[in-house]
This record gives C-alpha cells, structure tokens and sequence, in this order.
C-alpha cells in the first residue's frame, strides 16, 4: 500500500519537471533537440528506405479480419463482396448442419454459412449483434456468419506460418496460414471452388 | 490533332459494333432459311443490302478486312441478284462461311491471312460463276446476334433487374410507411381518454383560483404556481394532440402516396418485362442448322407464335431449355437422311417450335419432330442397367411412365455420347427448370413419327400462386398448381389401414403424412380435434400433408436459394412475401418422393385423447319436442353432454347460472326467439365469446343475414340438414 502523501508527492514532482521541459521548450522556440532531430531523421531515413520492398506485389495480403466464436479469423478481402449486419435469417430444412439458412440482399437470396460448424468448433452463444461477410467469385457466393468484423488489414505474406499442428481436421484444408498473432487467415479462393460446399441433391 | 481522331475512331469502331451486330443477326436468320427452302429473289435482294450497308459500315470504321471480304460476298450476292447465278446449297454454304467469318472479325478474333484470302478468292470465283470450292478451316461458330426491333430500345438486363430490386425496395418502404402510419394513429388515439375524461375542466380550478387569496401568502404562490403549470400542460396537450393528428394525416398521405408509387412501378415493370416471344425463338434457326450440319443431318425448322409476350423472367430460364430439347431433337429425334429415304419420310427432318397461349395466364411451348420418337425399350433396359428399378419393374411400366424416365437423371436414349446431346442430365434439368417457374412438361412420343415436348407455362413470374402455410413454427410456401384442396377434417377422418396413416377424404382414401415430419422437423402436436391438410397432386399421384395452419395464398415471385445451395431436398426456391420475410418454396414432386420415405409414426394425436377428456358441455334451445329430442340425441352420441331449454328466456337463464360450450338454438320460439338471444349473448360481458349454431326453417337469405348479424356463428337450415354438417359446425367452433 502506497502511502498517499508520498504518491502526492511523486505527482507533484512529475508536474514541475514538465512544466520546466515545457519552459525550456518554449524558451528555444519549440526547436527539437539535436539528438532528437538526428533520430528522427534516422527513423525516417529508414522509413523510407523500407518502401520500395513493401511495393513488391504480392508481398502483402489484403485480409478481412473478423471475429468468430473467440477467435480471430481473417479472409483475403479479393474475395468479400460485401459485409453486412445480419439481422436475421430464414432456416432451410433438409440442408447440412453448417448452412444456417438464407437471406435476402439486394433481391439476391444468399445463404449464411456457419465456420464453427463446418470446422467442428464449439458452438456457444452468438452475440447480439451478428455480421454477414458475403464471398462472391465468378461462380459461387455464400455469405459467413461472424460476431464481429475487425476492418481490412495488410498482412506480409511472408510472416503466415502455414501447417501448424493444431489446426486438424476441415479447418487445416482451408487455412492459407496462422499471423504471429495467432490469427487463421483463411483461403477463400479454396472456400468459394470447394465443391463440397455446394448442396446439390440428383434431381 | 491526332487525339481527336483517335477519339473519333473510337466512336466510329463503337457504332459499327452496334451495326454489324444487328446486320449479322439479320443476314444469319437469312442464311439460316435459304438452307432448305429455296432463296426467293427478295430474300436475296434484302440479304445483298444487308452485305452493302456492312461493308459501307466497315469503310467508315476503317476495318479493312472485314471490308474487303463483304464486298467479295457482295460480289456473289449480286450476281445472284441479277440473275445470272442460281444459289445452290454449295453457294448457301460459303456465304455461311463468310458469315462466320465476318462474325469473328466482329468480335475482335484473328483470321489466318491465307483463310481469309482463300474465302475472298473462293467468293469471287464463285460469282464468276466458278465451282464453289469451300475453304478448309471452318471458321468458329459464333453465336448469333438478335436483329433489334425498331420499335424497341436496348436495356441491358442487369440495369432492368437493379430496376426490379429497386421496385422491391419500394416494397418494403411502403410497408414500412403503413406501419407507421399506423403507429402515429396509436399516438394520436392514446390523447383521447385524457381529454375525454376532462378531470380537470375550467370549473373545478375556478374555485382553487378564487380562494387564492385567503392562503397563506407562501402557500399562495405555490398553489399559483401549480394551477399555471397545470393550464400550461392542458395547453401543451392540446398542442401536441393537435400535432400528433397532422402528422397521422401526413403519415397516411404519404403511405399511400408510396403505396400508388410502388403498385405503379411494380405494374408498368411488369409491362416491361414482357417481351414477344422472338427474342427466345430468334437465333434458334441459326443453331439448327449448325447443329445439323455437326451431326451430318437435314432439318427444316418452322416456329410459330413469336409475337406472344412473355416475361423475360420466363424467357431467360426458358432459353437453356429450348436449347437442350432442340439438341436432342436434332441429336437422338431425326434420323440421317440415308435412315429417313430408307423409311419412306422426306430426306429433311422437320421440326416445330411453337408458342401457344392457352389462357389469359398460361402458354405452352411445344417442340416437336418427325424423327425416331423415344425408344421405350431402351430406355427401359438403360433404367435397369443404372439400377434405377429391376427388370420386373421396367416390364410393368406403362408407355407414358417409361417416356417419362427421359426425365430421369443419368438416363440417355443415345448410346452414342456425342458433344451434342449432354449425359444424360440434360432431361432432368429441363423439368426442374420448368417446375421452377411453375411449369410443366407433358412428352408424347410414337415409335418411327417422332417426339412431342409440351411446356405448360405462365406468361408471368408474378402470377406463381402459392399457398402459405406454416408448419411446426416454420412459413412455407406450396405451389398452388400442385394443391388440389385444403381439407378442413376431424380427426375422425384419420384411419389405419394397412398399418399406414390414411384420411378418409369424401369417398377417396389418400395416405397421410405430416408435413413437419417430411421436411425432417419436429412436429407439433395436434390441438382440438381438427386437422388441418393440404390434399396434393404430383403427376396423377393424390396425397395428403397435414399442416399446423393455413395462413392464405398469393401471387409470388419465385427466387432460386443462391448459388450454393443448388438443389436442396423438397426445395424449390425461395420467395419474399409482402411483410419482407423470406420463405421457401417447396417442391411438391420432391415431397412425394421424401413422403414414400418417411416412415410415418402418424401425426401427433397425443394431446387429442386429453382434450377428449374434458367433456363438452352444450345447451340446446328449442320449443318443438321432437326436435329437441333429435338434437339431444345426435349430440349426446357425438360424446357431449347436452342440457335443454325451452324457450329463448329459458335457455338464458340456463346459460347465466351454468357454464356451456356452445349453444345450438332454434330461431323460433316463443317469449324470446333465437335472433333476441344471440343479440343479448353477444352483447353479455361474460357470455359474449360463446359460439352460437341457430338451427331453423327459415330459409330466406335475409332470415340468415338477421342471424348472422346478430352474432351467430353458424346458420344451419333444417330442411338441409344433416347431422353430420351440424356436428361438423360444432367441431369448427369448439
């Protein structure tokens, strides 16, 4: 337990000192320091240095992050036609498990596909507030739930480690790799031309 | 400046595309018609201008090349023109190649230099009245341009679907307008009891103001206070009262302005969506000549009834059809001419294509040929061979069941797989893609004189009809072409037979299935003693589903479910119904098939036994004995108790001291007759929800208006009656 008059104290000591670095400032006219200066020009120096490797193409993966049951899941944004509050859906009997049912977007019907289930995940709870990240090619579209959309990120490429060992099962066939930070970035190009996932019964 | 010339260039090349496209699609359909029937002098005189104007169009675009080919097939035309060339077939098929040439040009393809002088040199030579030699390389075929109508303009369809999606959005505002519109009714009533009520009129404050200045002067001030803040607050409600009832006004005036707005569009789109039947019949000749001459054969086609309009929604999923049935009618239907001579018909197959309008809502297409038919036997052997059915079976078949396994998936007639006809999947998909438009398909078929395919179809996608019904907590919806009835039974009608469910339906006996458990959900028990059914129709086949409840039917319009999901079991598609929900649509073959699959555990009558337990308590009002004794009698078999009263007067005491189900009442009595005792029923606080069934030997239409607008349930004449229609108006009502 801290005492409070010394942390008082303490405060007190912080505020003189950037009052004193504020007076100093001002007495030079705001101009940086010499060293800060240098360093600053270093770090853009190297800043700069480092732009024409990030222009090389396809270094970088342009990635739709979302939440999902916990975890973080991020698809090439090549693939997202379109993301949208999910407010609710129509069932459809006689599907797989992993087809949640349909919906209507702009007069097209699309149906939601659930990952948890088509990846034999643990199905908990939803949040309240649910999204649809529609994927589209040439020839197939179907849109996935998610919890929460996370925004576009740039990924390197280089930094996705793929083959880990504990993605089994259907998740591993469709993962492009794993980020340091533990996200699954999925590859959607293999998710739209499974042909698995088309529902087709012989007429 | 070279800019600008590039610019016009671009402009020039943009509008010669637009040009040649129609011109080919003329000079296609022309070339297409001279194959078998011989070129009359007009038909050659419209084609020789149409080659002209293309090479002046050419000029101007400044392409060279396609520019120097037409005016060599001008050439031969020409000479055609004035007579001193006749057209033989070998003529016909040179300028067919120059066609297919040209079009390849058009569309941007490279012609091998040494083709394309040899087709010019080929063309000359054959104006000079040379041997036709025809080049070596076949150039592409390429798929016809429509000629345009000039009475039209080019929409592309994307831009008319963006069009549809928006009168749908309209849809949906104008919905939501209504509602609320509705809510600011609700707003604007809710001020009514406060004003009504006046609890504080001008008369009870006068006396609280006059006594004022006998207060304490602190006590004064605030009673002042209070009584302005409350006149204030009676000021401000009425303001807003006032407020609240312009704005329902507006609400409503802007409901219904959108309401107009959006039946105008969704009208006029409909209009427009209405194409003559041309478009899908136009590039059809082309084909068949191409696809006859890859199978080495002779057609002539002749088509009919271009002119009916029809949706293009219908259009669009009809042109894969017509294509497919064409391919096998040139492919497995007519035969080689060398067949043909041998078998007495004409070298040249003839086939028929024809649009029919049946009703004012319906039309048939119908394709027929003059080939080999549908061979049955091997057909039958094919089925076996698959393992779709035992040889025991395939030899039971009828002749109209065996032609109808062309349908089945996998089965193909040819035993030669060729590129043209498809697998065997083709027939499959042509009927479900007429099913999906609420359409189907009718085949006629004799050995030796050919094949007949009838498409019964709707002029419109908007006039799907469908039954909306809603089952174990889910809404569906059921075409309307394949229900037959809806059955309002007791369960009573519910037997065993054969150890299966079945509904005793008048004098027929259908099986029974309960549509929950088809479609694979959980069923929901049955309540009262009443079931509710859909008696359907599947290709001669007549059974029965039993529903949780009706809720209406109504023009729909049919989606499919998306991409993914392709075909999903006993689905047909999807529709958006008024309210915005969307729901699917089921396919009533497919429930028939998932039926014969379920094995039936008989719906849910659980529940039923324990409403049988409590005993329905019913009072019977009648003067007559006789009558009284009948009705007593009928019901009391019919397991309910049964009390009586003599009279009306007497019968409302009854119904004041004791507690009733029902009441059946006669109308004539005397001290109060059966009209003066609904009224009062009616108008009882308690007794006001009791069903009423006026039994009576008026007859008159004013009698049982008099009734029913005293409040009776049920109006029953006793010259008509039967007992069971009364106790089938009891079961209704309790």
């Amino acid at each position: 337990m801290a005492n409070p008059d010394n942390r008082d104290a303490a405060a007190w000591t912080r505020i003189r000192q950037s009052l004193d670095e504020l007076e100093r400032r001002i007495e030079s006219g705001f101009a940086l320091s010499a060293e800060e200066r240098e360093q600053r020009l270093l770090e853009r120096t190297r800043e700069w240095a480092r732009r024409p490797e990030q222009e090389v193409p396809d270094a970088f993966l342009e990635v739709l992050a979302f939440s999902l049951g916990g975890e973080t899941y991020a698809v090439e944004s090549r693939h997202v036609a379109e993301v949208l509050p999910l407010a609710q859906y129509t069932p459809l009997p006689g599907t797989p498990a992993y087809v949640l049912g349909i919906v209507n977007v702009r007069g097209r019907i699309v149906s939601v596909l659930d990952l948890r289930i088509l990846f034999e995940l643990p199905v908990s709870g939803l949040a309240d507030k649910n999204f649809l990240v529609v994927l589209q090619d040439e020839s197939m579209e179907f849109g996935l739930l998610v919890d929460r959309v996370l925004g576009i990120q740039s990924l390197e490429k280089a930094t996705l480690q793929s083959g880990m060992a504990s993605l089994t099962g259907v998740r591993a066939s469709y993962l492009l790799g794993v980020t340091p930070t533990q996200w699954t970035v999925l590859d959607g190009a293999r998710l739209l031309g499974d042909a698995s996932l088309r529902v087709e019964i012989d007429g | 400046m070279p800019l600008d010339r590039e610019a016009l260039r671009q402009r020039l090349l943009a509008s010669f595309r637009v040009e040649a496209e129609e011109r080919l699609g003329v000079l296609a359909v022309g070339l297409a018609n001279w194959r078998e029937a011989s070129a009359t002098a007009e038909s050659i005189e419209s084609l020789f201008r149409e080659v002209h104007s293309l090479k002046g169009a050419a000029r101007a675009a400044g392409l060279g090349a396609i520019e120097r080919l037409c005016h060599a097939w001008e050439s031969l035309l020409s000479a055609a023109r004035h007579g001193q060339l006749t057209l033989t077939p070998e003529h016909v098929e040179l300028c067919r190649y120059a066609l297919h040439a040209v079009q390849g040009l058009q569309a941007g393809q490279e012609l091998d230099e040494d083709d394309q002088t040899q087709l010019i040199e080929s063309l000359e030579a054959a104006a000079e009245g040379e041997a036709v030699v025809l080049p070596e390389n076949v150039p592409p075929v390429q798929s016809t341009a429509m000629p345009a109508d000039p009475a039209t303009v080019r929409v592309s369809a994307p831009r008319l679907d963006a069009l549809l999606f928006q009168s749908e959005t309209l849809l949906q505002h104008k919905l939501e307008a209504q509602a609320h519109a509705r809510a600011l009714k609700a707003l604007a009533d809710s001020f009514q009891p406060q004003r009504a009520r006046q609890l504080l009129g001008q008369e009870t404050l006068k006396p609280l103001r006059a006594g004022l200045d006998e207060l304490a002067p602190s006590l004064r001030d605030a009673l002042k206070n209070l009584l302005d803040y409350v006149d204030w607050s009676l000021a401000q409600l009425d303001r807003q009262h006032f407020e609240a009832v312009r704005l329902v006004k507006a609400g409503q005036h802007l409901a219904l302005g959108l309401a107009q707005l959006s039946e105008n569009l969704r009208e006029g789109l409909e209009d427009v969506l209405l194409l003559s039947g041309r478009s899908l019949l136009e590039s059809l000749p082309a084909m068949a000549q191409d696809l006859a001459v890859q199978a080495g054969k002779r057609l002539e086609l002749h088509m009919r009834g271009e002119t009916l309009q029809i949706d293009k929604r219908i259009l669009d999923e009809l042109r894969p059809v017509v294509t497919h049935l064409l391919r096998n009618a040139v492919d497995h239907g007519i035969e080689p001419p060398d067949v043909r001579t041998a078998q007495g018909k004409p070298a040249v197959g003839r086939i028929e294509i024809e649009l029919l309008q049946e009703a004012a809502d319906r039309f048939e297409l119908r394709i027929r040929d003059d080939g080999q038919g549908i061979d049955v036997e091997r057909l039958k052997k094919r089925a076996v061979e698959l393992g779709l059915m035992s040889d025991e079976q395939a030899a039971e078949l009828s002749t109209g069941e065996a032609q109808a396994l062309v349908f089945a998936s996998g089965l193909s007639s040819s035993t030669i797989i060729t590129d043209l006809s498809g697998r065997g999947l083709g027939m499959a998909i042509v009927e479900q893609a007429v099913e999906r438009i609420g359409g189907h398909v009718e085949t006629e078929s004799r050995p030796g004189q050919g094949t007949c395919f009838r498409l019964h179809l709707p002029i419109s996608l908007s006039i799907f009809r469908a039954v909306i019904v809603r089952v174990a907590e889910r809404v569906f919806a059921v075409p309307a072409l394949a229900v037959e009835r809806c059955l309002r039974l007791p369960d009573t009608a519910m037997k065993r037979l054969e150890n299966r469910p079945s509904l005793v339906v008048g004098e027929q006996v259908l099986p029974v299935w309960t549509l929950a458990e088809v479609l694979g959900l959980e069923p929901t028990p049955i309540n009262g003693s009443e079931l509710l059914a859909l008696l359907l129709k599947v290709r001669g086949d007549r059974f029965t589903l039993l529903i949780d409840e009706l809720l209406g039917d109504q023009e729909i319009s049919v989606k499919n479910l998306g991409r993914q999901l392709i075909r999903v079991p006993n689905l047909l598609g999807a529709t958006v119904l008024g309210d915005g929900r969307l729901v699917p649509i089921l396919h009533p073959q497919d429930l028939y098939q998932s039926a014969l699959g379920t094995i039936s555990s008989g719906p849910a009558l659980a529940s039923r036994e324990a409403a049988e337990k409590k005993v329905q308590r019913l009072l019977i009002a009648e003067d007559s004995f006789t009558s009284r004794g009948l009705l007593k009698t009928i019901l009391e078999a019919a397991g309910y108790q049964v009390a009586t009263a003599n009279d009306g007067l007497e019968a409302w005491n009854a119904l004041k001291q004791g507690q009733f189900d029902l009441l059946v009442s006669d109308v004539e009595m005397p001290r109060m007759d059966g009209f003066s005792l609904t009224a009062r029923i009616r108008a009882d606080r308690e007794l006001s929800e009791l069903p009423v069934v006026l039994v009576t030997a008026l007859h008159s239409a004013e009698d049982r208006a008099r009734g029913l607008e005293a409040g009776a349930n049920a109006y029953l004449v006793k010259s008509g009656f039967e007992q069971e229609t009364l106790l089938d108006a009891i079961r209704r009502l309790i």
